[in-house]
This record gives C-alpha cells, structure tokens and sequence, in this order.
C-alpha cells in the first residue's frame, strides 16, 4: 500500500514537473489530433463531424465549407509531395488510392499515421467513408446518419428520364454519363431513369444520341451549367431544342461535390431532384 | 584558357550554391544548423522527421535534378553535335516518346495492376517501363536506319519523327480512353519532376550517368570532328560507324535514366548545349563540361522554384524549365548575334 502511495505521489511529482517544462508549454494542446485530408468529401465530412480545426492541410479538391479556405493547398492529389505533407506535420493522413502508392509508402514510413480510406464514388462507399471516419475520430452524430440514410435506403419512386452532361462546349464538347457512374447513381437513387445508361463511364455526346435519348431532364454540375452559357448555351448544342427537357427548358445543376461525393450533402440533392421530377 | 577556366569556376559556384538551396529550403522548415545537426548525427528533437526529409526526400531529389539536369545536357549536345544541328535535342530519336508510351500505358492501365502482373514493386513500375521504352525505341532507330551496317543520319531522324508520331498517337488513344484520375496522371508524368527520386533511385542516376557523362565527354575530339562533315571525318581516319553508334547509344541511355527517374523534362536538352555553346564555343572538350555544368544548374533551379513558389504545392518542373530557360537563351541570342552570324 505505501509502495503504491509513494509511486503513486511519484508519478504526480514527474507529470506535474512535464507539465511545467518548456516543451510541453510549447506543444498548445498534445492531445488534438493534427489531421491532412486529400479527399474533398471526406474533408466535408470532417468539418460536419467537427473536427474541421484540426485540419492542417487539404488537396485542391477539398474546397467545402467555406471555413476550409484558411486551410493550407498541397495541390491536386496526384501532385502532393512527401515533403509538403510532413511539413504540415500531421498525426493523421486521409486519403483514398488516388494518392499515389509510392508516396502513401513514403508517408508511412515517415512514421505519419495514413488512413487509407474507400474512394465515395458510390452510395456504398460514401456510407462506408462515414462509418470509417467517425469510427476513427469516435464522432458519429445522429443528424448525420439521418443526413446518410437515404443513400442504404429503397431508390425514391418514379419515372422521369434524366442525362447528365459534364464539359462545356468551351472545352472539347460535352461528355454524357452512362452508367456505373456517380452521377448515374444519384439520378437511380432519386427515382430518375438514365436513358444512356446503357454504356459505362462517360462518352462523348452527338446530337444523335442526345436525340434518341429524348431527356426530360439534363442535369449538369454548377460550374459547368454555367461555363455552358445557362440554359442558352445548353439550348444551343444541335439537337437539344428537339428533346422533352429543351423544351421545358428543363435543366438542372447542383454543386458538383455534394453531387458527385457521396457526402453529407448528397441526400438533400436527391431529395431535390426527385421533387423536381415529380414537378 | 583562363576566360574558360574562370568560366567554369562561376559556373560551379552556382551549381554549389544551388545545391545548398536546394538541400537547405523546402516546404519542410530544416534551418542551415538543423542541416548541419542531421549531417554530424547531432539530432536530439524531432530526430527523425528531420532525418526523413533530409536523406530520404531532399537530398535523392536535389542530387537526382543535377544529374538529370547534366545527362540531359550532355546528350542534347552530343546530339546537336552529331546531327549538325541546332535544334537537335535527346528526344529527337524517339527515346522520351518511347519512354513516355510504356509509362502512359502503365498509368493507364493502373500502377499497382501492372506491378501485379509484371512482379515488379509498385515504386519501379515507372521507372522500369520508361527506360525500357527509351531503350527499346533506341534500339528500334537504330536498327531501322542501318544501310550496309552504317547508321545513316537523314533515315535515322526520320525514323525518330516516325516513333514520335507513332508514339505519340498510341499516348493520344490512352488518354482519349483514360478516367479522370489515369488522365491526371498521365498529364503530371509528362510535364516532368524531380520529387519522386528515391535513394535508391539516386544509385542508379549515380551509376549509369556518371559513366555516360565521362564516356560522352571522351568522345569529344570524334564529336569535334564529325561537326565537319561526313567526308572529312572519315578522311580523318575517325571510324564513323562505331562513334555514331556509341554516341547514340550513350546519349540514349543519358535520357533513359533521366526520363525513367523525372519522367519527360523538357527544354534542358535543348537550351543547355546553346548556352554553353555561346559562352564556350564549339569545341567539345569545352562545351560539354559546360553544357554539363549549365544543365546540372538549370535542373537544379528550376527544381527549387518548382517546389517553394507555391509551397507546399509543387508545379511541375517542365513548366519552370521552360519559363526560366526560354527568356535566359533569347537574351543570350540577342546578345551574341553578331558573333553567330559571323559563325554560319
């Protein structure tokens, strides 16, 4: 007993001594994990679970919330340097494949901890990123599994037939998705019908294919809707002012991470798009 | 002879200088003194991480840049050389398009996809297809443009445009069907860089280019010679058959490693030997140590901007070498008009 007592008074003694020494005045809070996301949605996500100031560095897709400007750019994720993540000096690393193995090994090796996380490009993922993330950082809230629900949840009703078209007639033209795609899933999961969904990936559009599919909807991301000129510009490309949704001049646009991320956001976009159908 | 020496003497300082920036500066904040700390073994704090980006990252990196930096010289002034003209550079024979293929490929196809079917480690999927590209393509214009066992340089340059275009093509198809994320690859790959030379790596560079780098050098009376014409070098007694060989094969193997650590950097090649050649002259005994020097340099520069300008984002270097370059040869050129046009 008096030898667990002194060891006890000993141990207060050496913690109370650390706790005044220089060093540990220097380092503000130890226990606050420092953490470096290269992966716009699981950054998003971060800041909905409230961790966004602990954030020390981003890759260029990492651009919501707005608060996450202040956070320092290591580029896009296939140009980020070892060098410039251990600068930021992190504890945690979030990434997805995308950052090239070579350097997830460099990272590793460095003694950094990487958090090799699935990629959210299906419904699948994005609640898989969710439970992984708040399961590392013990912060699952219950407004934010109602905010994933929809996305493990029956497709929403309906029949309305919907394209997505990605590019600008600035660029090289417009590309339009099929299947086994993000965007090809959202439209599924909001109770839309893909008329292209008969091919995978994105393929260029020509006025034939954007005729035989006869849309009643084209649903484009924000920057692009909006490179292309609005709906004027979309009215333009040959062929769609012959289709259902030019016209209704039915076109719709939404940000494209909380589109295409499989985020905290994405649930209210389907919901959205599925009233827009049932209009 | 002194004007040259002392020529050389500033061109080395610079090359030291921005070796010591280079080993010094970073995204990572290691001051002069932590450097000092890490090179005698005194490191009490954060011991390893200062440890870690000094020898694993800056040091493979900054090194490697000047020796790419150099071979890539060296080969573009033998080339120039070799086909008499100005605006030969190491990729004329189709060496980096070669290269760039098999990497395009592998980036296509997925890295780790590759490794797994070839058994190679993710970390040399890249570096082994590219030089094997440069090598194979290398190899495929010589072959190609042998008449009577005798390489013919008019067929030989032609046969480099044809591997280009080719080449060249096949890349165009990969990207035409790569995702987003292949496409980004292949797009960073090709611009070039110096931050993926490992340790191991940096060996490698050390190994084959040091070699080729005195081997090339040694060429320089047969280079000096061969800049006279075929005629007159052979009236010479030079064997033109084995030099040309042995000074594409060597000028090869100089942008195969080069290309297989930093994939396709461009412009050094071409600018480096020009700058030499105003400053040094024609002779090759001078000009290639210069061109060497002047390519060690500007790989070294270019590297630094490439990654403290936007720190700690990093632009691909191709983008500075260009940049940097393009502005130093036209003012260059402008200066020494007259002097070249008295020349030609």
């Amino acid at each position: 007993m008096v030898k667990s007592r002194s060891f006890g008074i000993l141990l207060f003694g050496t913690l109370l001594l650390n706790a005044c020494s220089p060093q540990a005045v220097e380092r503000e809070e130890p226990s606050v994990l420092r953490i470096a996301s290269f992966h716009g949605t699981a950054t998003e996500l971060l800041f909905a679970l409230g961790l966004g100031d602990q954030l020390v560095l981003r890759d260029v897709t990492s651009s919501f919330p707005a608060d996450v400007a202040a956070v320092p750019v290591a580029g896009h994720v296939g140009q980020i340097t070892v060098e410039a993540v251990l600068a930021a000096q992190p504890d945690v690393v979030i990434c997805t494949t995308a950052l090239p193995e070579p350097v997830r090994n460099s990272i590793a090796q460095s003694g950094v901890e990487l958090l090799l996380v699935p990629s959210p490009d299906s419904p699948e993922f994005g609640v898989q990123l969710y439970q992984t993330l708040a399961a590392q950082f013990n912060t699952a809230t219950d407004r934010l599994s109602e905010a994933y629900r929809c996305l493990s949840e029956p497709t929403l009703a309906g029949t309305s037939s919907a394209i997505f078209l990605y590019g600008s007639s600035a660029t090289s033209g417009y590309l339009v998705s099929g299947s086994g795609t993000a965007v090809h899933e959202v439209i599924r999961l909001a109770g839309g019908i893909n008329p292209t969904g008969h091919f995978d990936g994105f393929k260029p559009l020509t006025p034939e294919a954007l005729l035989a599919a006869d849309p009643e909807f084209v649903i484009m991301f924000d920057h692009s809707f909006e490179a292309a000129g609005g709906a004027d510009g979309l009215l333009a490309i040959p062929g769609m002012r012959e289709t259902r949704a030019g016209k209704q001049r039915n076109f719709l646009h939404f940000p494209g991470q909380a589109m295409n991320g499989f985020g905290p956001r994405t649930c209210a976009i389907i919901r959205e798009l599925n009233q827009a159908f049932a209009r | 002879m002194k004007n040259a020496q002392l020529g050389y003497g500033l061109l080395g300082a610079a090359l030291l200088a921005f070796v010591f920036l280079g080993l010094t500066t970073g995204a990572y904040d290691i001051g002069f003194t932590d450097v000092l700390k890490v090179l005698t073994g005194d490191e009490s704090e954060d011991r390893s991480t200062h440890h870690y980006v000094f020898h694993h990252l800056r040091v493979p990196r900054t090194l490697g840049a000047v020796m790419v930096g150099a071979l890539l010289a060296a080969a573009g002034a033998a080339m120039q050389g070799l086909f008499r003209n100005p605006l030969a550079d190491p990729g004329l024979i189709g060496v980096s398009t070669g290269a760039a293929l098999l990497a395009v490929t592998a980036l296509f196809f997925g890295l780790s996809q590759v490794s797994a079917t070839i058994g190679i480690p993710v970390e040399y999927v890249l570096p082994f297809l590219a030089f094997l590209g440069a090598m194979l393509a290398a190899l495929l214009a010589l072959r190609l443009s042998l008449v009577h066992g005798r390489t013919v340089l008019s067929v030989l340059l032609l046969i480099g445009i044809c591997i280009q275009f080719f080449g060249g093509a096949v890349t165009s198809i990969f990207v035409y069907a790569s995702d987003d994320e292949s496409l980004r690859s292949i797009t960073f790959w090709t611009m070039g860089g110096f931050a993926g030379i490992r340790r191991d790596m940096l060996f490698l560079l050390l190994f084959t280019g040091l070699p080729v780098l005195f081997l090339l050098w040694r060429n320089h009376r047969e280079m000096d010679i061969m800049t006279l014409g075929e005629t007159e070098a052979e009236a010479t007694g030079v064997n033109l058959k084995k030099t040309r060989n042995r000074i594409i094969v060597l000028s090869a193997l100089a942008v195969g490693v080069s290309v297989a650590t930093s994939g396709v950097v461009g412009f050094i090649g071409l600018a480096a030997p020009h700058m030499a050649r105003l400053a040094f002259g024609q002779r090759h005994s001078r000009l290639l140590p210069a061109a060497i020097l002047i390519g060690a340099i500007l790989a070294a520069a270019s590297d630094l901007a490439a990654r403290t300008l936007l720190a700690p984002q990093e632009i691909p270097v191709g983008i500075i070498t260009a940049v940097i370059g393009t502005p130093i040869i036209v003012s260059l050129l402008l200066r020494m008009r007259g002097k070249l046009a008295t020349q030609t």
